[in-house]
């Protein structure tokens, strides 16, 4: 075993520049697929961390359609009905205000900039996990007076960059109290004014027919509570009634981002291929260029056994260094694009040693014919060239 | 024509013999290489076999290395019949019992000669590690004068260096017989001499060695000559020791 190692690498050492090449071409096709697999790791663990942060255990109740296509309401008590669930820890309803936020009231009323306003009851920040970049959200005093706090988006749109600015809301001005982080579970108030629901009642005559209602249950009855919500937010009409789960959006999203990983993955086994095939070039020509050394070796006594193994094993040789390469740069590229990307670093042990087993595969496969080759040869015929 | 041994080694069985060996290449029409040649080679023995180009000689090479299979006849190697062996057991006989020294030296470049002696061991006695290999490798390269060329490459050597590292490569297992395809082929005819000094040399020392030549100035200098021609033994002929 030793000395078949010792001779595989005495070959290829004859042939650096080519070994190298060749060994090469194993490698990139390893490190993509290395690569792609621990980016796509590393993504998902990102989500799941960020997941984490954000709790699964959000759930939304929206007005859907009547059986007629009419747009549905939800009855005023929902939000009461829906707290007293029993597993249900927060929730915060908001309302549609029919409104405009604008900059200053020289901007014409139709130039809305996609901003919706919204009533929001206090608890919406700590029901959504919300952070607010500056200022503070909406308290028991501030919801009665004619304050605002703009979601991310809706902050830049409007060129709000800090708090105690006033912006035109609704035919009066409104000061800015707050302005939020993204929010990643619920990316409609990133894009929302939000005010206190006793200030639209006061100020601008809302009705206030629930929109979005916000809740939290306990994270191991989501099933449960999110199966009764329909029929308790509207008994009379649950089917009018939307709920859905904001982190399955998130999750499906960057799912769908991931579907390139089977494709990419494809691409790295496609490259691992035609490394293979350069694999096989290197040892075919190696057999032609090495019919002395064929012969010599019969002729002190090497069985064709002897010969086969030589060769498989320099082709094992091969693939291996290019696969341990190739492994190697591929977690590198990991890391630097998880890095980039201010990840955690996943890259998953069974595909690497995956990657590893896959390059032997293409190793043996691609050094199997050229060895049988080697070993047909007759010696007479090989001494004789 | 007598089969007489001139070494007295009549009594000894023949390291090497062959009964009624045919060669016959297919083709058309086919090309008959050798026509039943009987040939014993007895331990101690120094021979040349000469002929010219196209007389069977290579044919004759192979078959007594047991690199090719005679068509008819039997080739005994250490009175084992070796007609009928598979590959692996012709393999290991070979391995154990031929060395041989080719015209075009057959070193691997990448390899020392320490290495390319030591490679002579690799299929010969497989339980050998690479140390000790190596130790016997030295010890046959002094033999052959070259004890101070080990960490040489076959680059580095000139073609009667090279041809003492195959020599040197052709006994480190001890072989009982050594097969030279004109050693002295590809060499000037001073550094030819100095390896046909070695061989009779050698010789001496008790290894049994066919040299097959088509310079008769080489085959002079040997004690039994025989001559092939058309795939025939012409003459066999005991000349005694010369030097």
């Amino acid at each position: 075993m030793g000395d078949l190692l010792a001779l595989a690498v005495g070959g290829l050492r004859s042939r650096r520049l080519r070994s190298v090449l060749s060994a090469a071409g194993i490698a990139l096709g390893i490190a993509a697929m290395v690569a792609v697999l621990g980016i796509s790791a590393s993504s998902r663990t990102d989500l799941l961390a960020q997941l984490d942060a954000l709790g699964t255990n959000l759930l939304t109740v929206e007005p859907g359609q009547t059986l007629f296509g009419a747009n549905a309401t939800l009855p005023d008590q929902a939000p009461g009905m829906i707290s007293r669930i029993g597993p249900v820890q927060a929730t915060a309803a908001t309302a549609p205000v029919s409104a405009t936020v604008r900059r200053t009231d020289h901007i014409p009323e139709e130039e809305s900039g996609g901003i919706a306003v919204r009533a929001a009851e206090p608890q919406l920040a700590s029901t959504l996990r919300a952070t607010l970049s500056s200022g503070r959200f909406l308290d028991g005093a501030t919801d009665r007076y004619p304050t605002v706090v703009l979601g991310s988006v809706a902050a830049g749109r409007l060129g709000i960059d800090g708090v105690g600015g006033r912006v035109w809301l609704g035919e009066r001005w409104f000061t800015v109290i707050g302005i939020l982080d993204p929010v990643p579970l619920a990316p409609e108030i990133d894009r929302s004014a939000l005010i206190g629901f006793p200030v639209a009642e006061a100020l601008l005559g809302t009705d206030s027919a629930p929109g979005t209602i916000y809740l939290r249950t306990d994270p191991s009855q989501v099933d449960a509570v999110r199966a009764v919500l329909a029929p308790t937010a509207d008994p009379q009409h649950p089917e009018e009634v939307r709920v859905s789960r904001p982190s399955d959006a998130l999750a499906a999203r960057r799912a769908a981002g991931t579907a390139f990983t089977g494709l990419l993955l494809g691409l790295g086994a496609v490259a691992l291929v035609v490394g293979g095939v350069g694999v096989a070039n290197v040892m075919v020509v190696s057999v032609l260029e090495r019919k002395p050394e064929i012969g010599l070796r019969r002729a002190l006594g090497a069985t064709r056994g002897d010969v086969r193994r030589q060769f498989l094993a320099e082709s094992l040789l091969l693939s291996g260094a290019g696969g341990i390469g190739g492994v190697a740069v591929g977690a590198a590229i990991t890391a630097a694009y998880a890095a980039g990307r201010s990840w955690g670093v996943a890259v998953p042990v069974p595909a690497l040693a995956g990657a590893m087993a896959a390059a032997l595969l293409i190793g043996a496969v691609a050094g199997l014919y050229p060895a049988l080759r080697a070993a047909r040869l007759a010696p007479t015929d090989a001494l004789r060239t | 024509m007598s089969t007489t041994n001139s070494m007295g080694a009549m009594t000894a069985p023949p390291v090497l013999e062959l009964l009624g060996v045919t060669k016959e290449y297919p083709g058309s029409p086919p090309v008959l290489a050798l026509d039943s040649v009987d040939l014993a080679i007895h331990p101690g023995e120094l021979l040349a076999i000469v002929g010219p180009s196209g007389s069977g000689k290579s044919t004759l090479l192979h078959v007594m290395g047991t690199l090719d299979r005679p068509t008819a006849g039997t080739v005994r190697l250490e009175g084992r019949d070796v007609t009928d062996c598979s590959d692996a057991e012709v393999s290991r006989l070979r391995a154990a019992s031929i060395g041989f020294v080719f015209q075009r030296f057959f070193l691997l470049e990448g390899l020392t000669a320490l290495d390319n002696v030591a490679a002579g061991l690799l299929y010969r006695e497989r339980g050998l590690t690479p140390a000790e290999r190596r130790e016997r490798a030295a010890a046959a390269l002094e033999m052959v004068g070259l004890g101070h060329r080990l960490r040489h490459r076959p680059g580095e050597l000139s073609g009667g260096e090279c041809q003492r590292v195959a020599i040197a490569r052709a006994l480190v297992g001890r072989p009982a017989l050594v097969l030279a395809d004109e050693p002295t082929g590809n060499l000037d005819s001073a550094a030819g001499a100095r390896i046909l000094d070695l061989l009779l040399e050698l010789h001496a020392g008790g290894a049994t060695i066919a040299v097959i030549t088509h310079d008769n100035e080489v085959a002079d200098r040997l004690g039994r000559r025989l001559s092939i021609r058309d795939g025939r033994i012409e003459a066999d002929r005991f000349s005694g020791r010369a030097a």
